[in-house]
């Protein structure tokens, strides 16, 4: 365990920093981690045999690792792809996977049910729970994404010219059945906030336009957000990739209280929290690159300096820019958690 | 030309049935095809490349852009190979091993493309073994090297390593680009160069080719 037993979960802490109120110890947040670092976290206690088992680890590796929230992932609302499990790999191409291509295989598309999800997996898991965490439950994959996953992505770019009503008719179908699933969720009070987890964007620009992404996707997430903030709960979003031409639908339209996913190549988290600060939690944000290749002693310095930044104005929770993967090396991912565990400097 | 202009604008908005037509009428009328490759098409793609690069347009516009420059390309072929007319240079393009992920890959074949430049694509998750094979056979003038994730990109340092090795790197010139990599990173690998975007990647590739042709040894 990472973590000291005194340093025990505290998931109004981490609320309190997504109303972007300044906190009295530091928030850690990080949206996954990989399987070897979740054994170095807990030992023997890890076990992937079945999908509750895993749901149980992660549990545990969040609490050990010092998180006052776990995500949960509810095995159901999977989108099937031709590509079957080919799109849980780290690496694939967007244009793999590729279902309903035209009218045709769209009418032909059986779209998952919520009611396949057996949602009171929430109250079982929250049983192996700290009792002051709470669990965040996110998606497998986000409505942009699913869309792209069923559709293929350069497929998706041709369809908005050559069949805008098809593209529009997919959008409809995925994002009715993920709204419905956070709605599902949200009825838990074992659930304390939601992940939105739908990348929108590559390093240089967003994957549609704009206007697109207003007009397909971020209605549903307005819808998203409304529903947990109905429930008094926060909506947190991971979302990979450039963002300022949509910063304002995020804060503005959509409400979301924090965001995740920084890199350094788009938006180095010091500058986003420079510039969003007060308007929405900026969570994690030390990007994997610099985890992976800088010293120690460099991530150690860049942890202290956001602390140092956000501890008086809130908002902020110590974490990486993405995730934790197992190819991190141990020592600097462990070391970056540590500085948040240590609390704040004194200084 | 008004034809000329017209076809590039068909073009840029990505009306491919629209450029058929318009470079076939251009035919028809006995426009110069270099003139209606040249001065319509490739101008046509560079301002797609250019609108994109500043995210006035994004990646759907682009694709039915480089569509309707294929479709204007198949009626002009047979033109240009009866006229002589040979593309300015050839590039090669794939994403290292162990990395999948091929849309940034696509989109710089697309503007090298659009640039009047032969792009070979030898596909994903390429071994420097490939790309040797595939340099031996196709003769490229610039080789681009794709990798999105942090893991993977260290192949692309793997991979020049091996093309020094095999002294290939002599008439050879490789860009290197994708999500992780940065220019510092391109240099330290010893890549000729480093494109962050899919129409610099092309502009790039378009200089050292004409650099390669006047002889110059840097770009």
């Amino acid at each position: 365990m990472l973590r000291n037993k005194d340093r025990e979960p505290n998931f109004d802490n981490f609320k309190r920093m997504l109303e972007k109120k300044p906190v009295d110890r530091p928030v850690l947040f990080d949206f996954i981690i990989g399987d070897e670092k979740m054994k170095t976290l807990i030992g023997d206690e890890f076990c992937d045999e079945t999908y509750f088992d895993r749901i149980v680890s992660i549990i545990k590796s969040f609490d050990a690792a010092g998180y006052d929230f776990s995500p949960i992932l509810l095995n159901g609302l999977i989108f099937p792809r031709n590509d079957g499990e080919e799109f849980l790999k780290q690496t694939r191409s967007l244009n793999s996977g590729a279902t309903i291509v035209d009218r045709e295989s769209f009418n032909k598309y059986v779209w998952p049910e919520n009611n396949a999800n057996d949602f009171s997996v929430i109250q079982k898991a929250a049983e192996f729970m700290h009792s002051n965490a709470k669990l965040v439950p996110f998606a497998y994959d986000g409505i942009l994404e699913n869309v792209v996953g069923i559709v293929g992505y350069e497929n998706l770019c041709y369809l908005q010219y050559d069949d805008p009503e098809l593209m529009a008719e997919i959008f409809k179908n995925v994002g009715s059945r993920i709204y419905e699933y956070y709605q599902r969720v949200l009825e838990y009070d074992e659930v304390g906030a939601i992940i939105c987890n739908d990348d929108w964007g590559f390093n240089t620009q967003t994957m549609l336009s704009p206007e697109m992404l207003r007009k397909h996707v971020f209605p549903w997430y307005k819808k998203i957000v409304k529903a947990a903030h109905d429930k008094n709960k926060p909506a947190i979003l991971h979302s990979c990739g450039y963002f300022e031409d949509i910063i304002e639908d995020i804060i503005e339209d959509m409400k979301f209280d924090g965001r995740h996913s920084y890199e350094d190549k788009i938006m180095p988290v010091e500058k986003a929290f420079e510039k969003y600060k007060g308007r929405i939690a900026i969570l994690g944000g030390i990007d994997i690159d610099f985890i992976m290749r800088e010293s120690k002693e460099a991530v150690i310095k860049r942890a202290k300096n956001l602390l140092s930044l956000s501890k008086e104005i809130g908002g902020y929770a110590l974490g990486t820019g993405n995730s934790i993967p197992d190819y991190l090396p141990d020592e600097n991912i462990f070391a970056l958690l540590k500085v948040g565990l240590d609390g704040f400097s004194k200084e | 030309m008004k034809i000329l202009e017209e076809i590039s604008n068909a073009l840029q908005k990505g009306n491919a049935k629209l450029v058929r037509e318009k470079v076939q009428e251009a035919i028809n009328s006995n426009v110069n095809p270099t003139e209606i490759l040249q001065d319509s098409m490739i101008v046509a793609m560079s301002i797609v490349g250019e609108k994109f690069k500043k995210n006035d347009i994004f990646v759907p516009e682009v694709l039915i852009a480089a569509r309707a420059m294929n479709e204007g390309v198949k009626v002009l072929r047979p033109v240009l190979i009866a006229s002589g007319v040979k593309p300015i240079g050839k590039a090669m393009i794939c994403t290292v091993m162990g990395d999948l992920h091929d849309i940034g890959k696509n989109l710089v074949k697309m503007m090298i493309e659009g640039q009047g430049i032969e792009c070979i694509d030898i596909g994903v998750d390429c071994s420097p073994e490939t790309i040797i094979d595939a340099i031996n056979t196709h003769q490229p003038d610039v080789l681009c090297l794709s990798a999105l994730l942090s893991t993977t990109m260290m192949n692309q340092k793997v991979i020049i390593s091996r093309l020094k090795e095999e002294k290939l790197l002599k008439d050879i010139k490789v860009i290197v680009g994708g999500a992780p990599v940065t220019e510092t990173f391109a240099s330290e690998i010893g890549a000729d160069g480093y494109a962050s975007d899919a129409a610099s990647a092309a502009i790039l590739t378009k200089n050292m080719i004409l650099q390669k042709a006047n002889g110059e040894s840097q770009c």
